[in-house]
């Protein structure tokens, strides 16, 4: 009995020690007894473990309104915009979300409070079908299910079981390294991330790099993330089935808000044109304009269904004023992008406008910005983009000449590394 | 669940544990009996009902075939024959079908060009390990080595949870008395388990996972293109050393839950490395399976019996179909081919020595030689495909170029040189617990290296093995 009695004091000691060091050090920001410049005010894990900070983070202000997307709508849409009717409100988009993880994080949020208002954003990556992954620091322990009352208890067992944890203890350590140097805040307590503060922090390479070579960095990026085979999606913990496609966790999205009650809202970030020609030079337009009907039948589907008006769509993505702003060729930054995915905060406050129906005098978007898509409208909208695309490969040679060849050294060095 | 889980360790070890020891205080020995079943169902249920209505099917059937070898027993043998053919049928089938169906019409396909559709199956988990335990069962009945079997008894028996999963693969004999005697577990009992499952997960989540992060990008390089003589070697050693930790971690692991039950499994492990030839390397290596194919298969194969020419044909077809145990590829059965050849050349050579024992240098050069024959063993075990262990092969050979080691190769021999040594010189987890499956222990011998440094080490160890969990892995052993 009293060697385990010892063995026992000897663990308690060490789980008592690396517990309070992590409670002090806070590096996912959750228990904030500490919080002091210098100490650990700063948190790298906000960037590097987003899902699990914001799975915690939006416990705290329970919002009856939120934006589900990728980085796109992490960036760029204000919580604070004059269209937001509820409150309080909270950003719950995050890097590479997809729909999978997108739909358990509205029911994560709707298991706290019930929603009033979702904005969910989509890239065209999404709407086209592909496989809907679970990222590595995506934990489904962390996060409420309403159908479920018992995960309550299991993501409030699971959050102080995160003190508990060698990971948590290297995030500490990091977060002490990391407090040198001049740095703004970049991640709001809504939950944005702060483009401006993000990306003109000395270490970005949008800083290192410049504008213009971090815009085309990023365009030969996205071309590895095309040519990539994804990876398996991992079975679904409910039933142990495959799960859907990226589509099919869309349609649970909405359903679960017709069911709700939410009022939805969904738009198609309005990446760079850049972004259009690299879908089509891998041949995805198709893909992409089938993503779009489907998603346009789906709504109407679910308005019939539900003898409601339908959800409302837009489109942003098309070639417009926004979208086909010239790529700077020196260390200025654009106007509406940080890079082609990424757009800036101006751009995201025109999407809410439209979402919203918001006017704000002196600050209207581009009249050509964004269209609503409906069953009337679909084909129409894509007729003109393609016929916008060809307008932009015949008026930006020198740009697509520069993307094809990106795409061919990509191929090659795919060819030589599938996996990397 | 795994082992190495907070649902394990929080939850489900302690829960069945208090359960079990609240029906023996209340006196209530069938109960407990019923409850460690019952948990053993859930602890499967828990991955997959699907495989848990797969596990209880082949139960009741297997009960089923027990009962009439039973019956059969002092009768005629043609009929015991026919229930004993009955029941390896049965489970071969049911193995074949959901582990080597695909591997089958994969090669036909190679072969023939016929497209054919593949089976959509997954593999239920541990399906090798239980299927061998039931053959096993069936012929020591078909040999009347067991003259009765309750369906509680065989329930436990089957799906008992420490070792259901990845073993250690018990016969009845050992487990089966265990249950009906109840051995009292006194707090020295269940500290000794609790240490040695510590070691265990110690082994698991300390060592094995990290030494994987090591060797796994570089195999997954060497099936795209060449790697260096550095890369090579430290691939081939870190894996050597994960298998084995990792491996004889599981099995640690459920040798320390058994014995707060009150039951003592068999040893699986015995510092295989320090084997000085292959023929020892497989009595210290996985020592319950190198048991079952002695018993079941070699023998059944007519072992030794029939000349040297059978006897060295019978061992190796022994380990060709002991590596399409351990999975359903080329590479595993070319893994049992060379095993099967290492073990004809060593007992060739010592019949030439004819019995004259070695010399301590000849001790030493064995030793080396045989690790070096398992680590080039590991690499086909571990590589997905041949063109992969080509490139591992010929990396090692120095084919594609020796370069001054860079940071990464430094800092990763800085992990696998030390735990090198450990299994070579430093002692496994039975000399530091003194534990014996045969109950021999004595308890004051334990209380002795129980003393207060190692049970304040014990307890540190698992706190920080405990603290390593967040990242859940999965152990090596359950695919095969």
């Amino acid at each position: 009995m009293r060697g385990l009695a010892l063995g026992s004091a000897a663990a308690a000691v060490v789980f008592l020690v690396v517990a309070t060091f992590n409670a002090v050090v806070d590096p996912y920001g959750f228990v904030r007894w500490v919080d002091t410049p210098g100490f650990n005010h700063r948190k790298p894990a906000l960037k590097t473990r987003v899902r699990l900070v914001k799975a915690v983070d939006v416990r705290r202000l329970r919002p009856a309104a939120i934006v589900l997307g990728s980085s796109r709508s992490h960036i760029a849409l204000r919580m604070s915009h004059p269209g937001w009717r509820d409150a309080p409100r909270y950003n719950l988009a995050f890097d590479n979300a997809s729909p999978r993880e997108m739909y358990a994080y509205l029911r994560h949020a709707y298991a706290l409070r019930p929603l009033k208002t979702v904005v969910l954003g989509l890239d065209s990556d999404q709407i086209k079908g592909a496989n809907s992954w679970l990222a590595p620091d995506f934990n489904r322990h962390l996060l409420l299910d309403p159908q479920r009352p018992w995960t309550k208890l299991r993501a409030d067992l699971a959050k102080p079981m995160l003190l508990l944890s060698m990971d948590t203890l290297a995030a500490s350590i990091r977060t002490l390294e990391s407090q040198g140097g001049v740095q703004r805040d970049w991640f709001a307590p809504d939950g944005q991330r702060l483009g401006p503060e993000f990306f003109h922090r000395s270490t970005e390479e949008y800083v290192t790099k410049g504008p213009a070579a971090y815009f085309w960095e990023i365009d030969r990026k996205e071309f590895s993330y095309k040519t990539l085979q994804p990876p398996a999606p991992e079975l679904e913990p409910q039933n142990g089935r495959t799960p859907p496609g990226s589509f099919g966790y869309i349609r649970r999205i909405v359903a679960f808000c017709r069911d709700h009650g939410i009022a939805l809202r969904i738009y198609i970030t309005p990446s760079h044109a850049h972004q259009m020609e690299i879908s089509a030079l891998t041949q995805e337009s198709a893909a992409i304009e089938q993503g779009k009907r489907s998603l346009v039948a789906l709504l109407a589907q679910d308005a019939a269904k539900a003898r409601a008006a339908p959800y409302p769509l837009w489109d942003f993505s098309g070639y417009s004023s926004v979208t086909t702003e010239p790529v700077t060729a020196d260390r200025h930054e654009m106007r509406y992008y940080w890079d082609s995915s990424h757009f800036k905060e101006e751009v995201g406050d025109w999407v809410l406008d439209r979402l919203f129906s918001t006017v704000r005098a002196g600050h209207e978007p581009p009249a050509d910005f964004g269209r609503r898509l409906t069953p009337q409208t679909v084909e129409a909208e894509l007729a003109e983009i393609r016929q916008d695309h060809l307008d932009y490969v015949r008026s930006h040679p020198a740009d697509i000449a520069t993307l094809r060849t990106m795409l061919d050294d990509e191929r090659v060095r795919r060819a030589a590394h599938p996996s990397e | 669940m795994l082992f190495n889980s907070y649902a394990f360790i929080l939850l489900f070890l302690p829960l069945t544990v208090a359960i079990f020891h609240l029906c023996r205080r209340l006196g209530w020995g069938r109960g407990a009996i019923v409850s460690l079943a019952l948990a053993s169902l859930a602890f499967y249920g828990w991955w997959s009902l699907k495989g848990l209505a797969l596990l209880v099917v082949l139960m009741a059937v297997n009960f089923g075939l027990v009962q009439w070898l039973i019956r059969e027993r002092d009768g005629p043998r043609a009929r015991a024959k026919a229930a004993l053919a009955a029941g390896l049928v049965f489970n071969l089938a049911v193995l074949g079908y959901f582990k080597y169906a695909n591997f089958f019409l994969t090669t036909v396909d190679q072969l023939t060009g016929l497209k054919l559709a593949l089976v959509t199956v997954g593999l239920p988990l541990g399906i090798s390990f239980f299927t061998f335990q039931k053959i096993a069962l069936l012929v020591d009945c078909y040999r009347g080595k067991v003259d009765r079997m309750g369906i509680l008894e065989y329930v436990l028996f089957v799906s008992f949870f420490p070792q259901l999963i990845a073993g250690p693969i018990v016969h009845h004999s050992e487990v089966v008395p265990q249950f009906r005697a109840q051995a009292p577990v006194t707090a020295t009992v269940a500290a000794q388990g609790l240490a040695i499952f510590t070691l265990g997960l110690a082994k698991k989540v300390l060592l094995a996972d990290h030494l994987g992060a090591v060797a796994s990008p570089i195999f997954a390089a060497a099936g795209e293109g060449p790697v260096d003589f550095g890369q090579a070697w430290i691939a081939a050693l870190a894996y050597t050393l994960q298998l084995y930790f990792d491996f004889s971690g599981y099995s640690e692991m459920a040798i320390g839950c058994a014995l707060l039950f009150g039951v003592r499994l068999p040893l699986n492990f015995d510092s295989p490395y320090k084997s000085s030839s292959i023929i020892e390397f497989w009595r210290r290596w996985h020592m319950t399976l190198s048991r079952f194919l002695r018993d079941y298969l070699y023998i059944g194969l007519g072992g030794n019996r029939h000349g040297k020419v059978r006897r060295y044909l019978n061992l190796f077809l022994t380990m060709l179909l002991g590596g399409l145990w351990h999975g359903a590829g080329w590479t595993f059965l070319l893994w049992g081919a060379l095993h099967g050849v290492y073990l004809i050349v060593n007992h060739a050579w010592r019949a030439i020595a004819a019995g004259r024992s070695p010399s301590s240098i000849g001790r030493l050069a064995g030793a080396i030689l045989t690790f070096l024959a398992v680590v080039a063993g590991w690499v086909l075990f571990r590589a997905p495909n041949f063109d992969t262990a080509r490139s591992i092969y010929l990396g090692m050979a120095g084919f594609n170029g020796i370069g001054a080691p860079t940071t990464e190769q430094t800092t990763a021999m800085m992990l696998v040189a030390p735990l090198l040594a450990l299994v070579w010189i430093g002692p496994n987890t039975q000399t530091l617990t003194g534990y014996v499956p045969d109950g021999a222990t004595q308890a004051a011998s334990w209380r002795a290296r129980f003393a207060t440094a190692r049970a304040l080490a014990t307890g540190a160890l698992f706190a920080c093995a405990f603290l390593s969990l967040t990242k859940v892995s999965e152990f090596l052993y359950f695919q095969f």
